[in-house]
């Protein structure tokens, strides 16, 4: 199986100097749901704007379906990877929201009706019809990061990344923001996203990076990843709620042990002798 | 209509208006139509009504409330009336000829005649004409539309970016500049008035900072999103309608009847 987006020996610094990304190789499927985890300083941002082709490596490839991506084709990359920011003031530049989510699309080259049609399209999709003439600066928090979702869906690639998604969001806007997500990988959708909430990652995500000092020091599903220990600490990382309490049931015998670990609340209600 | 909108900035009144559907281009014009009227009539009457007829047309068709429009008209308002004090009163050694009112202060005559009123009130109302007529304008068009009608008049492409970005930087940047202040405000940062100024000082200092650091956000969400040079952005086409010609209509009758004395 061919990978959507295949990253070989990436080195990437920003002053030429100290590197921000070394020797990173990487490879990714179509559907996957990949989460990026690893302390602030990681190298998780700089990766994610090397994915989406906004900066370039110094050394090293990527390829977007077997086709290495230079200077002269960087802007395939930009129509197959969208990027959802982690402000989305920084992200949000028109001064309506039906405006902001044409924008990527107008960038495109999309005919004016196919603009439209992919915009409410998106609107509708992050329940922002309502929302469509409002200047930007009147939305609140929540509903701005959902503007900045709408951004990409209505460019529609193929592969979304989401730069901390949860970040500042509140319990409601965070549940509602997992659901969209999931809706997105059930559609096809490849996700990538980074986050520093390790009770989300390991719900949502199939796959799991782990990033320190500008390397990857881990791949695999979350089970694996999370089972590793010394893995966990050299990435500064905690074990997820429901593993620990899981795993203190069957050590004291009031669990069962099984080898596929309980990934949700029910999962681990259903594991209790 | 949406009324109870939490953003309150000058803004929210173009997006709230009853105009707001009105043809952009169309609005543009009826402004600036009704602004060469009163500048070339050169008559209080036709200022006069320009001002009326923008205030019902606003407060009226927009849906602006009478005391946000006269709230909004005020500041303009005080700087034409004190212009216009400058120009009615006369100092003079002596009373000159025409003199409605004197003052004495000392050796000199503070004087109101008859020609320096006239002339203030003539300036003044057309002054408070052209300002109604550009209030009429900006309080039912939101920005995006407003310089989407100088995209269609050819201003430079990078002239309209520019507007469209700092438009867009403002509201970020109050909104930063609020944070901070509070944040300050907290810590006792406003005590007194020295320290009102140095804490006033720091602010401004971090607030080139963050929007420098801010500025290289921007410029990679633009650039992910296609940005190569070239913002494009989309433009809302509205009708013009009969009904929308009426109103201009009436107002071209009204000016010219006011201008020919009625």
């Amino acid at each position: 199986m061919e990978p959507v987006i295949e990253v070989k020996n990436l080195c990437f610094s920003y002053d030429g100097e100290a590197e921000a990304l070394t020797d990173v190789s990487v490879r990714i499927y179509e559907g996957e749901k990949i989460a990026v985890l690893g302390e602030n300083g990681a190298g998780k941002s700089t990766f994610f704007l090397n994915l989406n082709g906004v900066r370039q490596p110094e050394s090293g490839e990527i390829l977007l379906r077997g086709e290495p991506i230079g200077k002269k084709n960087r802007k395939k990359l930009l129509r197959n990877v969208g990027i959802v920011f982690q402000d989305a003031d920084s992200q949000i530049v028109a001064s309506t929201v039906k405006a902001e989510v044409a924008f990527g699309p107008l960038n495109m080259g999309l005919s004016r009706e196919e603009t439209e049609k992919r915009t409410y399209a998106a609107l509708r999709q992050m329940d922002l019809e309502a929302y469509e003439t409002r200047p930007p600066h009147a939305l609140s928090g929540g509903e701005k990061k959902r503007v900045g979702i709408a951004d990409i869906l209505a460019m529609e690639v193929p592969v979304i990344i989401f730069d901390e998604p949860t970040a500042a969001l509140d319990a409601v806007s965070a549940d509602m923001l997992e659901q969209i997500l999931q809706q997105l990988g059930e559609e096809g959708k490849t996700i990538v996203l980074s986050t520093h909430d390790v009770d989300f990652a390991y719900r949502f995500a199939e796959r799991i990076l782990v990033f320190s000092g500008g390397k990857i020091i881990g791949d695999g599903t979350p089970e694996q990843i999370f089972s590793d220990e010394r893995l966990l600490a050299a990435a500064r990382l905690r074990k997820p709620m429901l593993l620990t309490v899981y795993e203190l049931l069957r050590q004291r015998g009031m669990a069962k042990e099984r080898e596929r670990l309980p990934k949700t609340v029910p999962e681990l209600a259903g594991l209790l002798l | 209509m949406q009324r109870e909108h939490r953003h309150v900035s000058i803004d929210s009144y173009a997006y709230l208006s009853g105009m707001r559907d009105w043809n952009s281009s169309y609005k543009v014009l009826f402004s600036a139509a009704a602004l060469i009227a009163v500048l070339a009539a050169d008559r209080p009457a036709v200022s006069l009504g320009t001002v009326f007829y923008m205030l019902l047309l606003t407060v009226g068709k927009g849906g602006v409330r009478l005391r946000d429009y006269i709230r909004l008209l005020g500041i303009p308002a005080t700087f034409i009336l004190l212009g216009g004090l400058a120009v009615a009163l006369e100092f003079s050694g002596e009373v000159p000829g025409g003199t409605l009112a004197t003052l004495r202060l000392g050796g000199v005559f503070v004087c109101v005649t008859e020609r320096g009123l006239s002339l203030a009130v003539t300036l003044g109302l057309k002054a408070l004409g052209a300002v109604s007529a550009v209030f009429m304008m900006t309080l039912s068009t939101p920005m995006g539309e407003l310089l989407a009608v100088l995209r269609r008049l050819r201003i430079p492409a990078l002239m309209i970016e520019l507007m469209h970005l700092i438009y867009r930087y403002i509201f970020l940047l109050f909104d930063i500049s609020a944070r901070q202040r509070e944040a300050a405000y907290a810590r006792l940062g406003y005590r007194d008035f020295k320290t009102s100024l140095r804490t006033f000082g720091s602010t401004l200092a971090n607030l080139l900072l963050l929007s420098m650091k801010r500025s290289e956000l921007y410029y990679d969400a633009l650039e992910a999103r296609g940005y190569d040079g070239g913002c494009r952005f989309w433009e809302e086409r509205k009708r013009l309608t009969v009904g929308q010609l009426w109103y201009g209509a009436l107002y071209v009758t009204m000016a010219a009847l006011l201008m020919g004395g009625l």
